[in-house]
């Protein structure tokens, strides 16, 4: 069976690489090749037991510390404190993390191993849902590996997928629960039916982004995208400043789905402290996918001039934009789309001369851009490690959220070293305040259960590429209050 | 004014598209005699060999137009023919219905195997999109050739069925192969022609409507399920009527959005819900054609198991639960756990399908209801709860019962899961909290620590022995064997003064109360219940399993459950394929689904052959008695045998 994944895998790489060969020198390929086939570091193939093929980054990875792993970027080590030192690039000695050896042990450390776990929606009825979750730990755990590990552990990941199911996600829960050291970076519509588990066991430290409100209360849980109970005024302000009375006339679709219909609640109390005002506004089925007559009340009838929409995904929002055309709105309706950062958004939208223009904001870099990767080393070592782990697959937000969970895994297990246990990993995770991941995404603190973030950077689509407006070169805004409406 | 012609026009747009899949629907009743549930799977898939062929490899755009409509599709429709129609001609409603949703399901999953959803495709509009502007709209041309094909393809199947006589030989071939095969006509070739005609209309639908909505397998697939309204609205047999409907739907779902309040008000979430609002008002308003498929007689439902034996099975099963539970892991007993309230779940089917004959397409909506009532009431696992999500379920299960007693079969099926649709997007997804669930707290019973895994599967063992007990008392006594009479004969039974309505009535009332106390315990697993655990779909999957299983006994809707909820539990750790719950399940449904009594009538055969005295009708020296439940039941009433014999 092995043996046949890892024909299939090289078919696989075969093709991408013929298809997207364009974007990658052919050392780069080899390193990729390298990286994917033996756990990132060039060595080995290594055992699995998370349904990838063997060998795949994020797996214990064989490279000793110190092996050279594909000229990597390296890091700045992590916020100040005894972080990784990072690679010396294209292909020079790469110290381990070396500085923060540790013997301790606890469930999941060994004195050579560290395994953390993730349970992610990758299977059920949307196929690959949280696929990008698990492809960003494992490009992190790649990374961690090919320095050495993680204080001189080797970073294991034990993976389990909830096939979209909450039974299954507490089940994957419970039973790693006594497995791993800490879960990381786990992406599931369930979360909340796993959180029963993290409400029992305190003593398990879960760091990733909550999507159910229950997710997010245990005190051993450490998020990434503080915030439930509300949302910032900060970006709704700007707007309103630049683009004066238009947000007085605002139309906005929505999923009505679950928890998206909180987050647009709490997107529209935020907007209106900050004086926009809502003429329209729908919910729209989950099999819904034409938007034009609600078009046309919007911009016929109640002649809004703007357009908002985040509770949604980006097919969904290129499918509104294409709408409106459609639907014969102005020409210079505004479209505010913060969800529209993403790679398919682009395509979907095709040549829609709305493109031009469109608004938006995000609470993380712009990640997959090549100019934020200049800008922001840790985007480019989360770019260069994604496309080493997964050549060809485009990175998604899942992808950079998993990443940056095991970016303040690493953090708060260095700040710990040299005694390393659940305990003081969580004693070293509350003491995190305005935690950015090395700007990779705007400062937070993990532990905020009441508040939320309120940095932010604003984009615009200019010549078809996302681009950043009135913000700092690399870092963030910070304005605004938090408004709580679903407490 | 102006705003009146935008509306009009997009709903003209819209209803057009639901006129193309209602025609297809229709013309697939007309020539198959079958409502074909995965008309919109067949669409879905023709459109994505299209992009295949087009996008994929790069052939020209017309030939793979070509390739795709009058090629693949035709061939898809052949194999379906062969292996899966041909050998269901008489079978009962619920069998056609399920090997229709198995291969929706399986098409599915082939879909999502071939071409990995996580991969971007698009499909471009026609002339890439351009078009004009038409009353203050912008129609694409690619629109309009949608709209002209509608048109076009419902003139030719008109002509087709009344001026050539292949269309008469079609119709023929659906009432009586025989009759048309003594014309000299040849039933199995016109049989052939019918869905590969209908394979292309489903080939052209797909083709036309994804790059106007969005390519994706799921959406497009369920697309279709707007044009069923249409298609009941034609009676199955209009095509004139069933696209006038669809227009109907298409230009009132636009002018509710112009009439609705401007901020998300009851309007505008009537939207979502019109065209099953209206597929439900039809069913019950319309005068329907008799379907064109057999009942279920000639079915021989297994032997009902008697009192003795079905207390000696349930304290087996209660006892068996009780040793298993200490030796089972925590993951384990929960899987066991969501097995018994499935297993309940369809326990409620056996009731209303297997011995009533009602083909319910909506049982989750009341299994949904049971759980939010418990999550509402029930807190701290209060008995209060429990009675109120049974009482709620059965109440509305009853309401239901009301309009539809008169619907049997097809139009049941659709009258029921157009109720479970508007549950699912009008109710469910508004009250199961904000954060899109609620906590359900586990059913407490004094002196029994239920909150502990343990116990619970133990609770929901014997939850599940006592109704399954209670079900097969109820079976053996006057009103199972009124029931199954009524199934079998409701004019003969009316004749001998049963109120055929009212057995039915009860009937419904009692499947959706047990239901929704299987609700309760599947709520009561993990401790919590969200919306998309009981979407509309899962309705019809439940219908599926319960067949797989065995639809007339209690042994089949445990097999039937365990093999689900077992399933669903290890499916993370098969390999790739296997996770493919879409195939297997359709698979399953496919190859199993046409055995009417499914696994549990298997056992019960099995059951019968091992027992050391056979029945009366097996011994050669007492005369032969009558055969049919209502045959027996008139009998019985008459005095001429005695009950329960």
């Amino acid at each position: 069976m092995r043996n046949f994944r890892t024909v299939t895998l090289v078919l696989l790489l075969g093709l991408i690489a013929s298809a997207c060969g364009a974007r990658l020198p052919a050392s780069e390929r080899r390193q990729a090749a390298a990286a994917i086939l033996n756990g990132g570091s060039g060595g080995a193939a290594t055992t699995t037991n998370n349904g990838l093929p063997a060998g795949s980054p994020g797996t214990v990875a064989s490279a000793p510390p110190g092996t050279v792993v594909g000229g990597t970027q390296g890091t700045q080590g992590t916020q100040g404190t005894r972080g990784t030192q990072g690679g010396q690039n294209n292909g020079g000695t790469t110290s381990g993390s070396g500085g923060c050896k540790t013997t301790s042990t606890d469930v999941g450390l060994t004195s050579s191993q560290v395994v953390i776990g993730n349970v992610s929606s990758t299977s059920g009825p949307v196929s690959g849902l949280f696929e990008g979750a698990i492809q960003g730990i494992q490009a992190w755990a790649a990374y961690m590996n090919s320095q050495g590990g993680l204080c001189g552990h080797q970073v294991k990941v034990n993976f389990q997928d909830d096939s979209t199911n909450c039974t299954n996600n507490q089940n994957a829960t419970q039973e790693m629960g006594s497995k791993v050291f800490a879960f990381v970076g786990s992406f599931s519509l369930y979360d909340g039916c796993g959180a029963q588990y993290f409400q029992q066991h305190k003593d398990v430290p879960d760091i990733h982004v909550a999507l159910e409100t229950q997710a997010a209360t245990p005190p051993n849980h450490f998020d990434l995208e503080t915030g439930h109970l509300g949302y910032a005024t900060g970006m709704m302000e700007y707007y309103t400043k630049k683009l004066g009375d238009a947000v007085k006339h605002v139309g906005t679709m929505y999923a009505n789905v679950g928890g998206a219909v909180p987050k647009q609640h709490a997107f529209v109390a935020a907007a209106e402290k900050a004086g926009w005002h809502f003429d329209y506004s729908r919910g729209n089925d989950a099999t819904e996918s034409d938007w034009t007559s609600d078009f046309v009340k919007m911009c016929q009838q109640q002649h809004i001039k703007v357009f908002f929409t985040s509770s949604t995904n980006a097919a969904n929002a290129a499918k509104m934009v294409n709408d409106e055309d459609q639907a014969g709105c102005p020409k210079d309706l505004i479209n505010i789309i913060p969800i529209a950062y993403d790679q398919a958004f682009l395509q979907d939208v095709g040549n829609s001369p709305r493109l031009e223009g469109l608004l938006g904001w995000n609470e993380y870099s712009l990640f997959f851009n090549a100019d934020e990767a200049a800008r922001i080393p840790e985007v480019k070592l989360f770019q260069s490690w994604f496309a080493r782990a997964y050549p060809g697959k485009p990175a998604n937000l899942y992808a950079l959220f998993a990443w940056c969970s095991g970016r303040l895994f690493q953090h708060a297990f260095e700040a710990a070293a040299p005694n390393v246990t659940r305990a003081t990993l969580m004693d070293q995770l509350r003491k995190v305040k305005n935690w950015s991941t090395n700007g990779a995404m705007a400062p937070f603190t993990p532990t905020n259960k009441s508040g939320g973030v309120t940095c932010y950077i604003l984009w615009k689509i200019h010549s078809g590429k996302f681009g950043r407006v009135d913000d700092p070169a690399s870092s963030y805004r910070c304005d605004g209050q938090f408004v709580t409406v679903n407490g | 004014m102006s705003e009146f012609v935008s509306f009009t026009v997009v709903g003209l747009v819209t209803g057009c598209i639901y006129a193309l899949i209602g025609t297809g629907l229709v013309v697939t009743y007309t020539t198959t005699g079958i409502f074909n549930f995965a008309h919109g799977a067949v669409g879905m898939f023709s459109a994505f060999a299209f992009w295949q062929l087009w996008q994929g490899w790069h052939v020209n755009a017309v030939i793979s137009f070509v390739l795709a409509l009058f090629v693949i599709a035709p061939a898809l429709g052949l194999i379906v023919e062969r292996l899966l129609m041909r050998p269901l001609h008489g079978a009962p409603p619920d069998v056609l219905i399920v090997v229709a949703l198995g291969l929706l399901l399986a098409l599915v999953g082939a879909a999502q195997l071939i071409w990995d959803p996580n991969t971007f495709r698009r499909l471009p509009q026609f002339f890439n999109g351009s078009g004009f502007p038409l009353g203050g709209v912008r129609v694409s041309w690619h629109q309009v050739i949608a709209v002209v094909a509608t048109a076009v393809a419902a003139i030719l199947i008109a002509l087709l069925f009344k001026r050539t006589r292949l269309g008469i030989a079609m119709r023929a071939a659906v009432d009586s192969p025989a009759l048309l095969a003594m014309a000299g006509g040849r039933p199995t070739l016109v049989q052939q022609s019918s869905w590969a005609l209908s394979s292309s209309l489903a080939a052209l639908a797909g083709i036309l409507i994804a790059p106007i909505f969005q390519f994706n397998v799921i959406l497009l697939t369920l697309l279709v399920v707007d044009g069923y309204a249409a298609a009941i609205i034609g009676r199955l047999r209009s095509l004139p009527i069933a696209i006038a409907g669809a227009i109907g739907i298409g230009l009132g779902q636009n002018y509710i959005i112009e009439f609705a309040s401007g901020s998300g008000g009851f309007l505008s979430r009537i939207y979502n819900i019109l065209p099953m609002v209206v597929l439900f008002l039809a069913l019950i308003v319309l005068p329907q054609d008799r379907l064109r498929t057999a009942s279920f007689a000639g079915t021989v439902p297994p032997r009902v198991a008697s009192l003795r034996s079905s207390l000696i099975g349930g304290l087996v099963l209660v006892a068996v639960a009780f040793i298993v539970s200490a030796h089972l892991s925590i993951a384990n007993l929960k899987i066991g756990a969501n097995g018994f309230a499935f297993a309940l779940i369809l326990l409620s089917l056996v009731l209303l399908t297997g011995y009533g004959g009602m083909v319910s397409g909506g049982q989750m909506a009341f299994v949904g209801l049971g759980a939010t009532m418990m999550g509402h009431l029930g807190h701290g696992g209060s008995l209060v709860g429990v009675v109120a999500a049974v009482a709620l379920s059965a109440a509305v299960g009853a309401a239901v019962a009301l309009p539809t007693l008169k619907m049997r079969g097809l139009y049941l099926a659709l009258a029921t899961f157009a109720f479970a649709t508007v549950m699912d997007q009008a109710v469910f997804n508004q009250i199961l909290g904000s954060g899109g669930s609620i906590r359900v707290d586990r059913l407490r019973i004094p002196g029994i620590p239920t909150t502990s895994d343990r116990a619970f599967f133990v609770v929901t063992a014997t939850v599940f022995a006592l109704a399954a007990i209670g079900l097969l008392a109820l079976r053996r006594g006057p009103f199972g064997r009124r029931l199954v009479a009524v199934n079998d004969s409701p004019a003969a039974c009316a004749t001998l003064g049963v109120n055929v309505n009212w057995t039915k009535l009860i009937a419904f009332t009692a499947s959706a109360g047990i239901a929704g106390l299987g609700g309760v315990l599947l709520g009561g697993v993990p401790r919590s219940a969200s919306a998309i655990d009981f979407a509309a779909l899962l309705s019809l999957v439940m219908l599926l399993i319960a067949r797989v299983g065995g639809i007339n006994t209690a042994t089949g809707a445990l097999f039937g459950a365990f093999s689900y909820a077992v399933y669903q539990g290890y499916s993370p750790h098969l390999p790739h394929l296997l996770q493919n719950a879409y195939l297997l399940t359709g698979l399953a449904a496919i190859s199993v689904g046409r055995d009417p009594n499914g696994f549990g009538g298997r056992v019960a055969q099995v059951a019968e052959r091992l027992r050391p005295n056979r029945t009366q009708s097996e011994n050669p020296d007492v005369p032969p008695q009558a055969t049919g439940p209502a045959a027996v039941f008139l009998e019985e009433e008459a005095g001429l045998v005695h009950a329960g014999s």
